[in-house]
């Protein structure tokens, strides 16, 4: 048994690099094949092995997915009307120094959140059936504050423009009955492939990348990580929003915070609510993406030994993924300057048209991807922040709490 | 491109791709499956199905029917609480609201799931017939 934990965690690592490196293919996505592939593989395996292969993909993917997210999309710095730290940092040469301070932000945000799973679990376990109460109104009072924050003068309605728009788009699109995987097109076009157009149209020319560790504060790096777990905690127990919308609250603990420590926090929170989501089906039954969706589905029930060996696993799946980021990271920052920018970015596009025709299994998908992607590129065009775009599944969420 | 015609273009595609999708969504309906067509490469699909009520087993949290079609029979978990859907503008009506009866005819549209190793559907529409 433990040997074939191990080959799991090990299998899981290399599904986990081709899902961070490639935007567009998913763990939800791989999940749900491996998901649907399970009849087959329960014939070889235990329910147990395949849920540590897909935990362990999960993890590696949360440390990964900040690669192509810094190194591709990055827009043209002089008129972009917002850069994101990644891409700015990528735009001075300093692409790798961004990625490891996410890997800094995951790994200790694994330990961390690990070690406190089961005393934060407990609290939420405690207060989630008040908050399951008001769930409607916690979530519009999440999504009101965030559209808020962004006004800029007489821009003010347009962040609740693209949210409302994005919310309609999700409600046909998840109504829609005929369609298989309706949310990898729509999520696919929304932040995949409306940012590679993006950056094709702005021509980004992407400087030669240096190879330094960065120097961080303790006390930066203290404060980060404690709004990460706060933010990371919340928003991991709340259907709707994710670690982008977590961002930005825990941004909002912390005043002032620098690139650096929004780089540490955005790579903490991804880590955060894949753990927490691992406590979360097993103190709430609720599974929060889809890579849990299909643990959950694989498992009948997760008792509290199935629990730890997932969390230990996911502590040995983070040990090799920062192994495995510091070493694609430098290949890939040596590599980029080197290559074909824009047919490296049509690849993708390509890739993803495809794998949404495919796995849509009619033109429908291509429809919503398209429709996605021109939704996608107005929050980049109009220089407020994408995480609006979340009101794709925000809106779908509290109707179906409010009705 | 030019900024402010990328910009245009990409809001004029995306309310009229919205709508056209709204349209789409609303206008489109599942096709009526036959019990015995549904098997275990069909779970996590919608399906609709027609037939006859054969027994009810009502609890606090869900309602437990046998539904019966000419090919075979299967149980339809029916929550009370409207925890399978997945978004309220297609549920017309609420279990409370349909008195489950033995032979009646409905159509039931919901999706296929497995339980302990069982093909079921989660109901998300009941219409009597």
């Amino acid at each position: 048994m433990t040997l074939e934990i191990f080959i799991a965690i090990l299998v899981g690592c290399l599904f986990g690099i081709v899902t961070g490196l490639i935007p567009g293919i998913h763990i939800n996505l791989v999940s749900l094949i491996v998901l649907s592939f399970s009849v087959l593989l329960l014939e070889i395996t235990s329910p147990l092995i395949i849920s540590v292969f897909i935990i362990s993909m999960a993890i590696t993917h949360t440390f990964l997915d900040t690669i192509p997210s810094i190194f591709l999309g990055a827009p043209e710095a002089e008129t972009a009307l917002s850069v994101l730290p990644g891409h700015k940092m990528l735009l001075e040469g300093k692409g790798y120094e961004a990625v490891m301070l996410t890997l800094i932000g995951s790994f200790f945000a694994l330990i961390i959140t690990i070690v406190l799973a089961f005393p934060i679990g407990a609290l939420i376990e405690q207060i989630y059936p008040y908050l399951q109460k008001f769930m409607a109104y916690i979530l519009i009072a999440a999504s009101v504050f965030l559209i808020h924050r962004e006004k800029k003068g007489k821009m003010f309605l347009w962040p609740l423009i693209i949210f409302l728009l994005a919310g309609v788009l999700g409600i046909a699109t998840l109504n829609l009955p005929n369609l298989e995987n309706p949310l990898f097109p729509l999520l696919s076009g929304l932040f995949g492939t409306s940012t590679l157009i993006i950056s094709l149209s702005d021509k980004t020319k992407i400087p030669l990348q240096k190879i330094s560790f960065p120097k961080i504060k303790k006390l930066e790096l203290t404060k980060t990580m404690g709004s990460s777990i706060v933010a990371g905690s919340l928003c991991s127990f709340l259907p709707g929003l994710g670690p982008a919308q977590a961002a930005i609250l825990g941004s909002e603990f912390y005043k002032k915070i620098t690139n650096e420590g929004f780089l540490i926090l955005i790579g903490g929170l991804n880590t955060i609510n894949m753990v927490l989501s691992l406590i979360a089906l097993f103190l709430l039954d609720k599974a929060r993406n889809g890579a849990i969706v299909a643990v959950s589905k694989i498992m009948d029930v997760v008792t509290f030994q199935d629990t730890l060996i997932f969390l230990a696993s996911a502590l040995i799946a983070g040990g090799i993924a920062v192994f495995l980021t510091i070493n694609i990271t430098k290949v890939f920052s040596k590599l980029f300057s080197k290559i074909n920018y824009r047919k490296l970015v049509v690849s993708i596009i390509l890739l993803i048209i495809l794998m949404v025709f495919f796995l849509s299994s009619n033109f429908l998908g291509l429809l919503i991807l398209t429709v996605s992607t021109f939704t996608g590129i107005l929050p980049a065009k109009l220089g407020i922040g994408r995480n609006h775009l979340m009101g794709c599944l925000l809106l779908p969420v509290i109707l179906y709490f409010l009705l | 491109m030019d900024e402010n015609l990328l910009l245009k273009i990409s809001l004029i595609f995306s309310i009229l791709g919205v709508f056209t999708i709204l349209f789409i969504s609303e206008s489109t309906t599942l096709p009526i499956t036959k019990i015995s067509d549904i098997a275990e490469d069909k779970i996590d699909q919608k399906i609709k199905i027609n037939g006859k009520i054969t027994n009810v087993v009502d609890t606090p949290e869900i309602i437990i029917a046998n539904i019966k079609d000419e090919t075979g029979t299967i149980t339809v978990i029916i929550f009370k609480n409207n925890e399978t859907k997945i978004f309220p503008l297609n549920l017309f009506q609420t279990p409370e609201n349909i008195p489950l009866k033995n032979y009646q005819i409905v159509e039931i549209e919901g999706t296929i799931m497995s339980y302990q190793g069982n093909l079921e559907i989660s109901a998300d529409e009941i219409k009597s017939k």
